[in-house]
């Protein structure tokens, strides 16, 4: 007879009830977790109330902004330093009572100099990405911590001296690691290091090494260079110095900069990029075609200089035929050069083969471009003098022969950004043991045996240089969230370090390096970011070798269009890569978000009728993919290109963005390879926040562009910039403050810096694929694109474009409730409160800066995202319009401050979240009362305009006309 | 003219100069007793295909409280508006239904006052429509906000957060032009409806319907005191509506003409607009009237002369309008502003939105052409036909203008087009819908022929039988 009831019987007496872990995802609160949690909280919350917040135990020193003592509820100001690719970029981090909640750039650093990019910002959002790594698992159970320490144990032993250990860590510039990994390598002499830079300066450092016989660094102050060649190069928005050289470039297209006049800049390059759109003079060659122009460009220097190298170029260097628009852009280019003898500057990006790198040296040597110029110093990055930086190639020699023990890999996605023919992501599983560290779960981890949270450098104790050399101490603003792991701390354990402290560490070595006044030191270096006179000392090179010359220019052999795999302009190898600031970041080049397209040239389009959105897949040596096909004006036509960094697992079910174009890099063959396009018939919508436009009737009203010359010949006839007139003064009660903005657009590169910074600032949200593709961005500040000549050879024209504070607004007339309305200080205000969502102001704004809560975007965040907000701007509901405020928050901050303090506000107190990133300090915010500030000195210019002027809207924000500086020769 | 008086009511008497085309209108001569009972049988016995139209017109509503209830709880998101196209669907259905509601104004009180005696047979019909069709109107303004619920900060009160609407704009003027219109509206309807609804109380053979519909009566016993007193309220009304016919669409066409945007900001609007409003208007008034008049076999009420006479004045606006579009391009061409001359110039007729453009030129300026030839206006088909383009053009030549300028307006850089999502088309789809199911109610519930009037101008025209 069956039982009539299968009860509680069905369980043994001695066993538990309910299993953690087994009875229901371990996720999930299971009742007795649901107390201890309620429990935690409540003592949590009254620690919070006494004051106690997540700092970190040890003392961090804050960086002064003021010297005076700390006001309780104000937010404090730390320096600290993020690292790309192995080089330091000084940041400035906003804490609010232990939250950090801005980033900054270091006004003391000099990669930074003040200024940030998008990716600095973003890392505020990474440190509360809900996606983070939270626990130690193991085969994605969780396991407790000993279970991990005993596989570092067994890796550490001496006894074992490390064989079969392989270690992967990321580009690191740090003394302290440096140290370690000595101490590690006689500790463990058989355990093998890797690197894992996917975009590496390898060749960079290579063709240095073949010009000058040793692995260098180049650095350029471009305010000294009159004449600057980028080769397939974008040094304004890339590059371990991308914010210095774009402020001292934008310093030199003045026309009236204290080193000189207006710089004149030549971009050869294959797809257009930042630098491509700032150009005087441009020229779209697909990649095999810009070696051969840099061998007849330096066949022409070397023959015009006579000597030794004259004669080494003659004889390995043939006669090149370019074609004639090649031709004559060579010609010009280097009678320029020449003309600027010791005064120009030769720059190459990454992805250009080492001989291209040799022959910028040789060039910058043929032309003089001595030490205030250019100069060399050995690479400040771990491990730039092995051959084998930055490849993978013995990890995976040794995974397939099952050489591998263990693997440990830090913070590095090797089985995402590496060349497709290592096959780490097959060959991973072949380590007897592995351990991943990292800040989320990525294809690597999830093909590890362990999986643990790393520290975020937010959370970090760790120093780290720039490419000058110049030290920095990473200080952490807060106590590891999900007790992360740093780098300092892994290599401590594995040198048998059985409780490591990253603090204690780094303060060690510091005191073993700095034994003097130790104390004094540490305090200035953590407090001023950088550790002063750390610069590391330039090397002299001498004259270059001319021996690989054969190695340029060979002539390919292959078929097929040529593909270049490039750096993201916004995702750089996609370390950030899910982080939506940057992924609702229109592609500055473009105006593309939430995806990455196959750039076509508009002739290539066309010969093999492909379209925007038209789906392609590209196919080489039996690999293929499939992407969005997009139309670039400007982009070099026999070649099409696609940016990395995209295409990132995702493994919460969300969509994956983009296209992962690591698969089609192949190692030997690097950024550059050959494939077949066909067109798969299918369409994919693409989410681009402004067509290609070009300014037709009515464009002098919008947008004022001129040459050098014209503006000179103008300005000598005394013609001046027509004005509105008014018989009527402004009716509104005027305070003798009046706040107003101008942006220099001949300083502006475009790079959209800005526009996440204003992000992050004022708490907008993003809207995601589906709302850029209804056209619903928030973005407070966008930056228009237009485009002037041909679609072969395009100008582009920039110009950030936000809330204009109209002295006469037509919003505010137009709202039913007053809910935008002027104040006496003259900025446009939006009270959210009082608006009802007619969006008859956004209708009535001729510049359609004003954004509309279409939904509550901000009701579902309710993951530890909501903590990156800024607590001093309102998060607004559904069915309220934001615009720019200027950022009000910040002036009334400045304002309650000086009026405290008893004294009058100085006229350059106030900053603009956007004026403060800002690489080229193109914008400017003050008073415009206020005869000595920058922006009334500005507003006054010559060249100050208003847009739209002809509507009688008044707008406080003005723009300077834009410059150009072509060669006449060209035009 | 003659008059006889008789319980101290002046009553004009049978016109001798009254014309055979006047006579026309009613072509069968009736006693009062037989037009009572014939019009009237039509509310005491509805026809048997009223009640199973009134349940579809009513399921079909269901969209519309579905589309409604989402759009708030959701969000305007659920929309296809976007920046720069900030307003769409939302607004182009609110100038749409109080354009349609003009003509019903036009007809009961500008022809009242003009002493237009066709006017007779149709006025309430298409006073019915107005209200709702204002109805419909009401709606959109509340929908489009992104908070609905605040609504009333746009009625100026005492608030206590010591606050007013603000007064420069236009949408606070749309507050005091449709809510005052509404009112109006409703007062010269019911006021008119009285006489008949008493008319109802007597001849209804149950006592309930004698109940309810005494209720609604107000206490009309017919006296000569309160029919002089009837048609003094009805003449003023009449003249306070008036103008309203003219200032309604003239305040909504200054929610654009206020605006600094191309093809926004032009004078013409106003006159422009209230044109459209009754050319769209008088087109709904035959959509709904001929089948009616079909149905319910009113051909010797409501007669072809009727027809052809609305479809004169169609003619009338559709030139009227015709009109205002050519200034407005012509404007734009000579006027030199860059932006217009581009919007009116090169979006509208060669842009992506060029298909609704000459559709919108085919329906409004084109179709009624046609009306030139006798033989049309006399044909109920080729009428209702027509009304149907009319009212489309109407509809799309609103959406046209409010969505090209916003895709299009100043900077190049965020010109962008529209696309409507399904919420969109229920939302419109659901508000047809709705007028349907008003409207069937009202033809079930109420005597839709002005019994009394009829009357009166029967006695008007042959005189005492």
């Amino acid at each position: 007879m069956p039982p009539l009831a299968r009860g509680r019987s069905a369980f043994r007496a001695d066993e538990p009830e309910f299993v953690f872990g087994q009875d229901q995802p371990p996720d999930e609160l299971s009742r007795r977790q649901f107390l201890a949690l309620s429990g935690v909280t409540l003592a949590a919350a009254s620690a919070a109330l006494s004051g106690c917040t997540r700092a970190p135990a040890e003392k961090i020193v804050p960086y002064r902004v003021q010297p005076s003592e700390i006001v309780p509820g104000r937010p404090l100001h730390y320096a600290t330093a993020a690292t790309w690719d192995g080089y330091a970029r000084g940041l400035l981090v906003e804490s609010h009572e232990g939250r950090p909640s801005k980033i900054e750039g270091n006004p003391q650093h000099p990669a930074s100099l003040g200024a940030s990019s998008a990716e600095e910002q973003a890392l505020l959002l990474e440190l509360y990405d809900p996606r983070r790594l939270r626990a130690i698992s193991k085969r994605g159970a969780p396991v407790s911590q000993a279970e991990l320490l005993s596989v570092l144990g067994a890796a550490g032993d001496g006894v074992r001296k490390g064989r079969g250990v392989h270690l992967v860590l990321p580009a690191l510039s740090s003394p302290l690691v440096a140290e370690q990994l000595a101490e590690l390598a006689l500790r463990l002499p058989e355990l093998t290091l890797h690197f894992h830079v996917p975009l590496a300066r390898r060749a960079a450092w290579q063709g240095a090494k073949l010009a000058f016989g040793k692995v260098l660094d180049t650095r350029v102050d471009l305010r000294r260079a009159d004449v600057v060649l980028a080769l397939d190069a974008d040094p304004l928005a890339r590059g371990p110095n991308a914010l210095g050289l774009a402020r001292a470039f934008a310093e030199r297209r003045q026309p009236s900069s204290r080193y000189g006049g207006m710089n004149r800049l030549y971009v050869v390059e294959t797809a257009m990029s930042v630098t491509g759109a700032n150009a005087d003079q441009r020229l779209a060659l697909p990649p095999s075609a810009i070696s051969r122009f840099v061998a007849a460009l330096l066949r022409k220097i070397a023959l015009a200089s006579g000597g030794e190298a004259a004669a080494a170029v003659a004889q390995a260097l043939p006669e090149l035929t370019l074609g004639d628009q090649a031709e004559r852009f060579v010609n010009s280019l280097a009678a320029d050069l020449l003309q600027h003898r010791a005064a120009s500057a030769v720059l190459v990006g990454d992805e250009q083969p080492a001989e291209v790198h040799a022959a910028a040296c040789a060039l910058n040597a043929l032309l003089e471009n001595g030490e205030h110029v250019l100069s060399y110093a050995p690479p400040v990055v771990l491990g730039s003098d092995r051959d084998d930086y930055a490849s993978l190639q013995g990890l995976r020699d040794a995974l397939a022969a099952g050489s591998v023990e263990t693997l440990l890999v830090f913070d590095s996605d090797i089985a995402y950004a590496s060349a497709v023919d290592w096959e780490l992501a097959r060959l991973l599983p072949k380590a007897k043991r592995s351990v991943c560290f990292g800040l989320f779960r990525t294809r690597t981890s999830a093909a590890c045996e362990f999986e643990a949270p790393a520290a975020h450098v937010l959370e970090s104790w760790l120093d780290t240089r720039a490419l000058d050399g110049t030290i920095s101490l990473v200080q952490p603003l807060l106590s590891p969230l999900y007790s992360g792991t740093t780098v300092s701390e892994l290599l401590a354990r594995l040198s048998g370090d059985p409780e490591p402290s990253a603090h204690d560490l780094l303060k060690r070595f510091w005191q073993r390096a700095r034994p003097d006044q130790f104390d004094e030191f540490w305090e200035t270096a953590l407090a001023r970011g950088v550790v002063t006179g750390s610069e590391s000392a330039t090397y002299p090179p001498g004259a270059p070798s001319f021996a690989w010359l054969g190695g340029l220019a060979r002539a390919s052999a292959e078929h097929g269009i040529e593909l270049s795999l490039r750096a993201d302009p916004r995702l750089h190898d996609g370390r950030l890569g899910n982080q939506p600031w940057l992924l609702e970041l229109p592609c500055p080049v473009t105006k593309l978000a939430w995806d990455n397209a196959v750039w076509f040239g508009p002739g290539l389009a066309q010969q093999l009728g492909v379209a925007n959105g038209d789906v392609v897949t590209l196919s080489a040596s039996g690999r293929s993919l499939s992407a969005p096909a997009l139309v670039v004006p400007g982009h070099a036509d026999g070649a099409i290109s696609l940016a990395l960094g995209w295409g990132r697992d995702s493994f919460d079910g969300t969509e994956v963005v983009g296209v992962d174009a690591y698969q089609l890099l192949d190692s030997t063959r690097g950024h550059h390879t050959r494939v077949r396009v066909t067109r798969t018939g299918r369409h994919a919508e693409l989410a681009l926040t402004q067509d290609t436009m070009r300014l037709g009737e009515g464009a002098e009203s919008i947008m004022l562009s001129r040459t050098l010359s014209e503006h000179e010949s103008q300005r000598a006839s005394g013609s001046r910039i027509k004005r509105q007139l008014s018989l009527y003064s402004g009716d509104a009660a005027q305070s003798p403050r009046q706040w107003g903005m101008t942006i220099d657009l001949n300083a502006c590169t475009g790079c959209s810096a800005c526009v996440v910074a204003c992000q992050a600032e004022n708490n907008i949200p993003s809207v995601g694929k589906r709302g850029v593709l209804k056209h619903r961005e928030m973005h407070w500040l966008r930056i228009d694109r237009y485009l002037t000549g041909s679609d072969a050879a395009p100008r582009v024209l920039q110009q950030p474009m936000a809330c204009q504070h109209c002295e006469k607004a037509p919003c505010e007339y137009v709202c039913p409730t007053g809910a935008t309305v002027h104040s006496s200080d003259g900025l446009n205000q939006m009270v959210y409160n009082r608006c009802v969502g007619t969006r008859f102001c956004s209708n009535n704004c001729p510049y359609k800066v004003r954004r509309f809560n279409w939904f509550d975007y901000h009701e579902s965040d309710r993951s530890p995202r909501a903590l990156a907000q800024n607590p001093e701007v309102t998060v607004r509901a559904r069915g309220v319009m934001e615009k720019c405020t200027y950022c009000v928050q910040r002036i009334r901050t400045a304002e309650i401050r000086a009026r405290s303090s008893g004294r009058a506000l100085a006229a350059s107190e106030v900053q603009t979240a956007c004026e403060q990133a800002c690489p080229t300090r193109a914008i400017a915010f003050g008073d415009v009362n206020d005869p000595s500030s920058e922006v009334a000195r500005l507003r006054a210019s010559d060249r100050a305009f208003e847009v739209l002027a002809e509507l009688g809207t008044a707008p406080r924000t003005r723009y300077l006309m834009k410059l150009t500086n072509p060669n006449p020769e060209l035009a | 003219m003659t008059a006889s008086a008789e319980n101290g009511v002046v009553w004009p008497g049978p016109d001798p100069s009254a014309s055979a085309e006047e006579l026309a209108l009613l072509p069968r001569a009736q006693s009062d007793r037989a037009l009572t009972e014939e019009l009237l049988n039509h509310v005491l016995q509805p026809p048997p295909w009223l009640g199973r139209a009134i349940l579809v017109a009513g399921g079909l509503s269901s969209v519309l409280l579905a589309a409604v209830l989402y759009t708030v709880l959701t969000g305007i998101g659920v929309w296809g508006n976007n920046i720069p196209v900030a307003w769409a669907f939302g607004i182009t259905n609110f100038v749409w239904w109080i354009g349609i509601g003009h003509a019903g104004t036009f007809i009961s009180a500008f022809l009242l006052l003009l002493e237009q005696k066709w006017r007779t047979s149709i006025n309430r019909f298409a006073e019915a429509m107005t209200l709702f069709a204002l109805v419909q109107a009401g709606l959109f303004p509340l929908l489009h906000m992104g908070r609905p619920w605040f609504f009333y900060w746009l009625i100026p009160y005492p608030s206590t957060m010591g606050v007013w609407p603000q007064f420069r704009s236009s949408l606070t003027w749309d507050v005091v032009a449709v809510s005052t219109y509404f009112t109006v509206s409703l007062l010269f309807w019911y006021l008119g409806l009285i006489p008949d609804l008493a008319a109802v109380r007597d001849f209804a053979p149950e006592r309930w319907r004698r109940r309810i519909y005494g209720v609604f009566a107000l206490g009309w016993h017919g006296s000569a005191a309160a029919w002089r007193r009837h048609r003094i309220a009805y003449g003023v009304l009449a003249g306070i509506a008036a103008p309203l016919v003219v200032s309604v669409h003239s305040i909504v066409s200054m929610d654009f003409a206020i605006g600094v945007l191309p093809g926004w900001h032009s004078t013409i609007f106003p006159p422009y607009f209230v044109a459209g409003a009754i050319y769209s208007g008088f087109a709904m008034v035959l959509t709904l009237m001929i089948p009616a008049r079909r149905l319910y076999r009113l051909e010797h009420v409501i007669t072809r002369d009727h027809l052809d006479k609305m479809a004169k004045l169609l003619l009338v606006t559709g030139t009227l309008v015709t009109y205002a579009y050519a200034v407005e391009i012509y404007c734009a061409w000579v006027g030199g502003d860059a932006f217009e001359r581009h919007l009116l110039l090169e979006v509208r007729p060669r842009g992506p939105m060029a298909p609704l453009f000459w559709l919108v030129i085919a329906c409004n300026c084109g179709s009624p052409l046609l009306l030139w030839s006798r033989r049309v206006r006399r044909s109920t088909l080729a009428l209702f036909a027509l009304s149907l383009t009319i009212q489309l053009g109407m509809w799309l030549e609103r959406l046209m203008l409010i969505v090209s300028s916003e895709s299009a307006d100043f900077l190049p850089a965020i010109f962008h087009g529209y696309r409507p999502t399904l919420i969109d088309g229920g939302l419109l789809f659901g508000t047809l819908a709705f007028f349907c199911f008003l409207f069937l109610l009202f033809l079930r519930f109420v005597p839709f022929i002005p019994l009394t009037e009829l009357k009166a101008l029967e006695f008007e025209l042959r005189g005492r039988k």
